[in-house]
């Protein structure tokens, strides 16, 4: 189609264009352009570029179009691992607490999923929800007995990419950055076998068990995942959620490419609200607002054309 | 008839004994600020302070206080309980605390000092609140006194006050800190910010390149700082000159109580050091 082809080549030069304008703006120094813009349109980048595909993944996996990656409860416990080093003090452990935070909720939605001796969707579901609430209550019960803290606490609950890196952390990052890229790689050919197999026409018992498999290795990449960008930068709501549905309008459904066009469009689209974020008033406000604002208008819009 | 009398008779003698109690109440205080709580002691108001937050730890005497919260909940049924004759509250977000507090009939004084001004003055108010008004004056003056001995230095070393760790926020030379430093002669690297306590650009950081970095919270150490990507280019990093709440109390430059005197001398020492 010639309008796709116009459509890339337009995404193209704009992505050309919000870059050069990332790294620029405000004329940094050629050492703070690679000391500190670099790494953080790199995280940007991976935040999106993860949020973006796992999303896309979750809404064919549970075959809902209001998944994103942070319904199955992951981001919750991640984020309360990162509050919990942050009121401590542990300013430099927060990272790896809000890691293991998703590692312990993976594990407890996992255990929960399984209760009764059988996985499905729907267990999948509950059990990631009511996860998710119990660590959304003590992070509550934290943020009332730490106000003190409480700027920290938003930092972790509304987003921030500039999380400042000590230099042995940003080696570790950089290699976190390339697991993470292959880990996506693999969750694209796992969700593109997802999708032949429940878009097909035969559903038999063997293939039941395919399908089961297929989903539990995807639960486990996609919480990884996440975990890792929560860990880093926090929670971001929205991005996982609308940017599979506008791939999704401009390619007309389902395809099996939907998910890197996903991932790569939420990679472009984080960076530009990062953009947003750090200068539209003085002082930066939290990325997560920008991407909320974005949300609303875009469900209008939805609505406004399915009418 | 004679029962009208009576009831009558009786409570005149419950309404007279109420206002006396009221009378023979003498000076309960509670205060929810530590920098009051510093000045009133100071003012020689400890023996009837009944009730402090738990911030509120120095003098040391103080730990030994009823608690009635800390900083942000306050346990209202607390104060009402020790019948307070005045309570002292602080400013920003206890403002809320401190209309709760009028609507139920108690006798609040928010004092929040934002200037070295401020503070001379908040020392008067609560002089004459706890009647210690001579002992105040006398107080503020020597203060005074010796504050402006001060903010005669030449040599303004640039300097950059960390006061928390995510996301990093500064001071604006209109905040307390900010006056501090620049009369124990620092040239904030900060002198405008969009609040007095406000969050900052790292970025703002590298470029102004501070000669002396001062972190005024818990949790980071020198080395953390000494560490940060992009950071290794500023002077302080590259001298080592940053230094951490065991080089310096944050108490004594946070809070606009008698001991910035400690402060400014701590300060003074750091920036003019060789």
């Amino acid at each position: 189609m010639k309008n796709r082809k116009w459509i890339f080549i337009l995404f193209g030069i704009f992505s050309i264009l919000l870059v050069v304008f990332y790294l620029f703006i405000n004329k940094p120094t050629t050492h703070i352009l690679i000391a500190v813009r670099l790494p953080r349109i790199m995280l940007a980048f991976l935040v999106g570029f993860i949020l973006s595909g796992v999303g896309y993944s979750f809404q064919i996996m549970l075959n809902n179009p209001l998944a994103e990656p942070y319904i199955l409860g992951i981001s919750s416990g991640a984020a309360f691992g990162s509050i919990l080093a942050g009121i401590l003090g542990l300013y430099l452990f927060m990272p790896l607490f809000g890691f293991a935070g998703a590692l312990i909720s993976l594990t407890i939605v996992w255990f929960l999923a399984h209760l009764g001796g059988f996985f499905n969707r729907t267990k999948l579901l509950l059990s990631g929800i009511i996860v998710g609430m119990f660590f959304s209550a003590f992070i509550s019960l934290i943020m009332y007995f730490n106000q003190q803290d409480i700027g920290n606490i938003i930092n972790v609950l509304m987003g921030n990419l500039g999380h400042i890196f000590s230099r042995r952390e940003w080696f570790y990052f950089v290699i976190v950055f390339i697991i993470s890229i292959l880990l996506m790689l693999y969750l694209f050919l796992l969700s593109r076998k997802l999708m032949i197999l429940t878009t097909g026409d035969i559903i038999a018992g063997s293939l039941g068990i395919d399908v089961k498999k297929l989903r539990r290795k995807i639960f486990i990449i996609s919480s990884l995942l996440t975990g890792i960008t929560v860990a880093y930068a926090g929670i971001i709501g929205f991005i996982g959620l609308i940017v599979p549905h506008i791939v999704r309008m401009i390619s007309g459904g389902n395809k099996r490419t939907g998910i890197i066009y996903s991932a790569i469009f939420g990679a472009v689209l984080l960076i530009m609200c990062d953009l947003i974020a750090m200068n539209i008033t003085i002082i930066e406000i939290p990325v997560g607002i920008i991407t909320a604002f974005l949300g609303c208008p875009f469900f209008l819009f939805i609505m406004a054309k399915s009418k | 008839m004679k029962k009208i009398i009576l009831v009558f008779v009786f409570s005149l003698i419950i309404l007279t004994g109420c206002s006396k109690s009221k009378e023979l109440k003498g000076d309960r205080y509670v205060i929810t600020s530590p920098e009051i709580a510093e000045i009133v002691c100071l003012l020689e108001g400890a023996k009837n302070i009944v009730g402090v937050t738990i911030e509120c730890d120095y003098p040391k005497n103080l730990q030994e206080i009823e608690k009635v919260g800390n900083f942000g909940n306050i346990n209202y049924e607390k104060i009402i309980s020790l019948d307070p004759s005045v309570v002292f509250t602080s400013g920003l977000e206890q403002q809320a605390i401190a209309s709760q507090l009028k609507k139920l009939n108690i006798n609040t004084i928010p004092i929040y000092p934002q200037t070295i001004e401020d503070f001379f003055s908040a020392i008067i108010v609560i002089g004459e609140e706890i009647n210690k008004l001579d002992r105040a004056e006398f107080v503020a003056d020597s203060l005074k006194k010796i504050i402006q001995n001060y903010n005669k230095f030449t040599n303004l070393p640039r300097v950059y006050i960390e006061i928390y760790g995510n996301p990093i926020m500064s001071v604006s030379d209109e905040s307390f800190v900010g006056e501090l430093i620049t009369f124990a002669g620092g040239d904030n690297i900060f002198p405008k910010l969009p609040r007095d306590y406000s969050r900052i650009n790292p970025e703002e950081v590298i470029m102004n390149d501070p000669e002396i970095i001062i972190l005024t919270y818990p949790g980071m150490t020198k080395e953390q700082v000494m560490q940060r990507k992009g950071w290794e280019v500023i002077t302080a990093v590259k001298t080592g000159r940053i230094y951490t709440t065991s080089d310096i109390d944050p108490d004594v430059i946070l809070r606009a109580s008698p001991r910035i005197i400690e402060g400014l001398a701590g300060l003074i020492r750091i920036f003019h050091e060789k």
